[in-house]
């Protein structure tokens, strides 16, 4: 059983510091990163919490899930060593404080979209040529979207941003705004936000937020292909980059290099290849947890 | 007559211009195109209150109400958190232009992009 710990341990180490630094230099297809993450970010934290729970059980106990349940019966208590209790109490704290977090950053995250909702209202006019669009009146040359439930929301752009883009482009930017509501796209941030929130300490949740953060703008530029041409929203991305001193950032470059070159065609046997490694990354820890015959060894 | 947010709107556009406030009579007034009853002033005012948009000087007879705080204030709130949840460093700094002068800010704009050209 130390001997699980101890490999959960070291996969919990791998996947706090090694693998995220990999990964975050990874570029290639932005939907297989985000997979991977998604599955870095859970897999991580199984590990962590088992490490905690394979040294608190009893010593002696044949799997780790009879342990736990003889510890909730109260009839292992007894015999548990003070390590054990300090271990124990670990791993019930971090399985509070990573849930909690879910939990703080899911209604905080929505109480704050409400709240910006209500304030966009009173600040912004409906656009009368695109739907579901806001035009705000300020000198900022920004787009950005507020999601409201599946596939609703509302694109918001700028007055600044109007003068600076003509209406191609514009076109282009809203379907890059629609595709980050139609696909959900914070939806995926939230975990990362909530492990940032969790960990602050931790580099690789910061790492991991950015990565996603980041990522999910290279797929709304992959979405938004379908709808328009890239090389126009490429133009929109460098107006607005232009015009904005501080959008002119690594993501600007980026997003205009991969618009400018086709969709890699290799990217579909990537993404399943992406699939398969995040199923044995959160199979790895799930099933040295569960098993008994793991604990054998 | 239009949605009861679009009357929102219109009645705080009115609350902003005016910086010694408005009584309900007067927003009235001031909204007449609209030809609203003074209970329909009423309501939105009192929505507005209770989201904190407006407050309510209750030492004079009409009650008069005031912006809490400015359009522009209100513009750099939003700016100031949407960019925040942006991936970029650069976006990340943009999150304090909001909340200095214009001159500053133009202080800032140079910095950003003369590092910006010094590292490309």
């Amino acid at each position: 059983m130390t001997i699980v710990g101890l490999i959960l341990a070291v996969l919990a180490f791998l996947l706090a510091w090694p693998i995220p630094a990999a990964l975050a230099r990874f570029r290639g297809d932005p939907i297989s990163e985000v997979v991977l993450w998604q599955a870095v970010g859970l897999s991580g934290g199984l590990s962590l919490i088992g490490a905690a729970l394979a040294f608190a059980v009893a010593p002696g106990t044949t799997s780790l899930p009879q342990g736990l349940l003889e510890l909730l019966r109260g009839e292992a208590h007894t015999q548990l060593s003070l390590v054990a209790w300090v271990f124990l109490i670990i791993a019930v704290l971090l399985i509070g404080r990573l849930l909690g977090c879910l939990v703080l950053t899911f209604y905080s995250a929505r109480k704050a979209r409400l709240r910006h909702d209500e304030i966009l209202h009173l600040l912004s006019e409906p656009s009368a040529t695109y739907p579901d669009t806001r035009i705000i009146s300020t000198d900022e040359v920004v787009a950005y979207c507020l999601p409201k439930g599946p596939r609703k929301g509302t694109a918001v752009l700028s007055t600044g941003l109007i003068k600076a883009l003509d209406e191609n482009e514009r076109t282009a930017v809203i379907a890059h705004e629609r595709a980050h509501l139609d696909f959900r796209h914070d939806v995926l941030v939230i975990p990362f936000a909530a492990w940032h929130r969790a960990l602050p300490y931790f580099s690789a949740t910061a790492i991991g937020l950015n990565s996603v953060n980041r990522l999910i703008e290279l797929m709304a530029d992959d979405q938004a292909r379908e709808r328009v041409d890239p090389q126009i929203l490429a133009q929109a991305v460098q107006s607005a980059a232009e015009m904005n001193p501080e959008h002119r950032g690594g993501l600007s470059a980026q997003r205009i290099r991969r618009l400018s070159h086709p969709l890699d065609s290799t990217r579909i046997p990537v993404r399943l290849m992406s699939i398969g490694l995040a199923a044995v990354l959160l199979l790895v820890p799930t099933l040295l947890i569960l098993t008994p015959a793991a604990f054998g060894i | 007559m239009g949605t009861l947010g679009e009357l929102e709107r219109s009645v705080m556009d009115a609350i902003w211009v005016h910086d010694d406030g408005l009584s309900a009579a007067e927003l009235r007034d001031v909204l007449s195109d609209r030809e609203l009853a003074l209970t329909t002033v009423h309501t939105v005012l009192s929505r507005l209150e209770k989201k904190g948009f407006v407050t309510r000087d209750r030492s004079i007879r009409p009650h008069r109400y005031l912006a809490v705080s400015t359009r522009e204030d209100h513009v750099a709130e939003l700016m100031t958190e949407m960019l925040s949840q942006a991936p970029d460093r650069q976006a990340v700094l943009a999150r304090f232009l909001g909340t200095v002068t214009e001159a500053d800010t133009k202080a800032l704009r140079n910095l950003l992009g003369r590092n910006h050209s010094t590292q490309s």
